[in-house]
């Protein structure tokens, strides 16, 4: 059976979940934990990565290069990442960091908005991950044609991202074999739980040939979070696959997690307004800001989240959930 | 004259529907008599061009977010551009929301940080911004704090592949409360909204330097 990578986006997809408000405390230890249970990549940041910290996505507490410079005290064999998206985080923000991994990610059509900062991170020797997001909006067709310029243009691994937690097993399968059939570079698959999928479509995904998995202690992300990087490691072990981790480590670095949960006053668990999104399929980050506005305009968030499907909003649209929040209360 | 470097290109096949003269030669085929010239390439391109530029006594016009020459916002500074040898008409969300955000910070100085977030859709995101959008984010907010007061601003750009008119929001705070204003540009011609905006920008300034 082929060891199976696994990437711990606990620091960045967790951001959300935390209001972006993680401590240096927070990612002092939770480096700590998986330094120890022998991680392979940390991903650092906030939800959006560089540049995120903005009246759009949340203001986060640290900026980025406090958050990793912190991560990287603590890390010597994890590696540490970062994640960045073109329109938002630059090359300019990238040069500031010490840093050995980097995912850039555009939506699922966008691909080319990558060009140059893959380029860039060739250039520099970071490892690069081409990340498509929103992959349950398009076909396995256009995923492979997007990913296709990923790899044109030097990404080591192309991670295909289920922002919305829209996508069941069936559909992972058909995307992660086609792609990584196709394609010669490594394929991996990141899921969120917003219709309880999380690790049934992680699993589907290795067993369809991904060979890398992006997932997050105890499922700390957005939305319903992530799928929970020690249940799937515990699964895949059942199943024979090596990860090459500590499964007792992993366990303990969870409950770690679970006490910044309590800290930071997080539930994580599949809310009625993210089983909403996942069926609208809508970006999970949108959470926090969609209840805000449905308070403020008396409105349902499901019925936010149901427009919102019906635009067809990508990530990084917030701007649009206020005017969708008072169009709805106008038609009450 | 339009001149370009590809026989394929497809701006160089609709000018010569129009007759107007084309070329593949880019740069090379500058007419000694042409008094403007309008860069319509990329940031890069024009950073390499630049030298070429400066030796020529004509009005250059930049159409990319490279940040050479004055930062022109026709509706608010056209009379003091003229002036230059080099005009930058920055970016099209620059056109769209300099104008509002000066205003705001006219009477509202105490705001320190201002906000753009323009959403576009992906037909209208040419390879040129696509190739320089980190210099048309960066351009964007360099032209908000120059052009309004601002003392910090940030610009984000978000591509939907659906069709939409591009929508621009700026959110600041103000005592104490975060304040927003959404503009969108319609598409009535043939070109999308925003690279309407910025080729009618780009058509107000060289025709107020004609007529000068």
């Amino acid at each position: 059976m082929p060891k199976i990578r696994i990437i711990s986006s606990t620091l960045r997809d967790g951001s959300y979940a935390v209001n972006h408000q993680f401590t240096k405390q927070n990612i002092i230890n939770y480096c700590r934990g998986a330094e120890k249970a022998g991680i392979d990549t940390v991903v650092v940041g906030h939800g959006y990565g560089l540049g995120g910290s903005s009246f759009q996505m949340g203001f986060s507490l640290l900026t980025d290069k406090e958050m990793v410079d912190t991560a990287r005290n603590e890390l010597k064999n994890t590696k540490l990442g970062v994640f960045l998206c073109p329109g938002l985080g630059t090359i300019k923000e990238l040069k500031e960091l010490s840093i050995d991994t980097v995912m850039i990610a555009s939506h699922c059509t966008e691909a080319n908005v990558t060009h140059q900062h893959i380029m860039y991170a060739k250039e520099r020797g970071l490892e690069t991950f081409g990340v498509l997001m929103m992959a349950h909006r398009v076909d396995k067709f256009k995923l492979l044609e997007q990913a296709q310029l990923m790899q044109s243009y030097g990404a080591d691994n192309i991670l295909l991202m289920d922002s919305a937690g829209a996508i069941l097993p069936s559909e992972i399968t058909e995307k992660i074999s086609y792609l990584s059939s196709c394609l010669d570079i490594p394929v991996g698959f990141h899921a969120h739980n917003n219709l309880g999928m999380a690790v049934a479509t992680s699993l589907r995904a290795v067993q369809a040939g991904a060979t890398f998995l992006d997932c997050t202690s105890r499922g700390l992300g957005a939305g319903a979070g992530n799928c929970p990087l020690e249940v799937i490691v515990a699964v895949l072990h059942k199943l024979c696959y090596e990860t090459g981790l500590n499964l007792y480590d992993l366990m303990d670095n969870s409950d770690l997690v679970k006490k910044i949960m309590d800290e930071h006053h997080h539930i994580q668990e599949i809310s009625m307004t993210s089983l909403a999104s996942g069926l609208a399929g809508i970006f999970s980050g949108f959470k926090d800001q969609v209840l805000r506005e449905a308070k403020k305009y008396k409105v349902d968030p499901r019925d936010i989240f149901f427009k919102l499907g019906e635009l067809n909003a990508v990530a990084g649209q917030e701007d649009l959930i206020k005017d969708v929040a008072k169009e709805l209360s106008e038609h009450k | 004259m339009f001149s370009g470097q590809r026989e394929d290109s497809p701006g160089i096949a609709r000018a010569k529907e129009l007759g107007i003269p084309t070329s593949i030669h880019g740069i090379e085929a500058i007419p000694e008599n042409c008094q403007i010239v309008f860069d319509c390439t990329t940031a890069k391109s024009h950073l390499q061009n630049a030298a070429f530029f400066d030796c020529m006594d004509k009005f250059i016009i930049d159409l990319t977010p490279s940040r050479i020459g004055k930062m022109c916002i026709p509706k608010i500074n056209l009379k003091e551009c003229l002036k230059e040898h080099e005009v930058s008409l920055v970016t099209c969300g620059a056109q769209a929301m300099c104008p509002k955000a000066k205003k705001i910070m006219e009477q509202c100085p105490e705001i320190e940080y201002m906000e753009l977030v323009s959403t576009i859709a992906s037909s209208s995101a040419g390879i040129g911004t696509r190739e320089n959008i980190d210099e048309y984010t960066q351009t964007t907010a360099d032209a908000l704090e120059e052009i309004s007061g601002v003392k910090r601003a940030k610009a984000i750009v978000i591509i939907n592949p659906v069709e939409i008119e591009m929508r621009n929001t700026l959110t600041y705070m103000l005592n104490g409360k975060r304040e927003s204003i959404t503009k969108t540009i319609k598409t009535e011609g043939n070109l999308p909204g925003n690279l309407e905006l910025i080729t009618q920008a780009a058509i107000k300034t060289a025709e107020a330097y004609a007529k000068n």
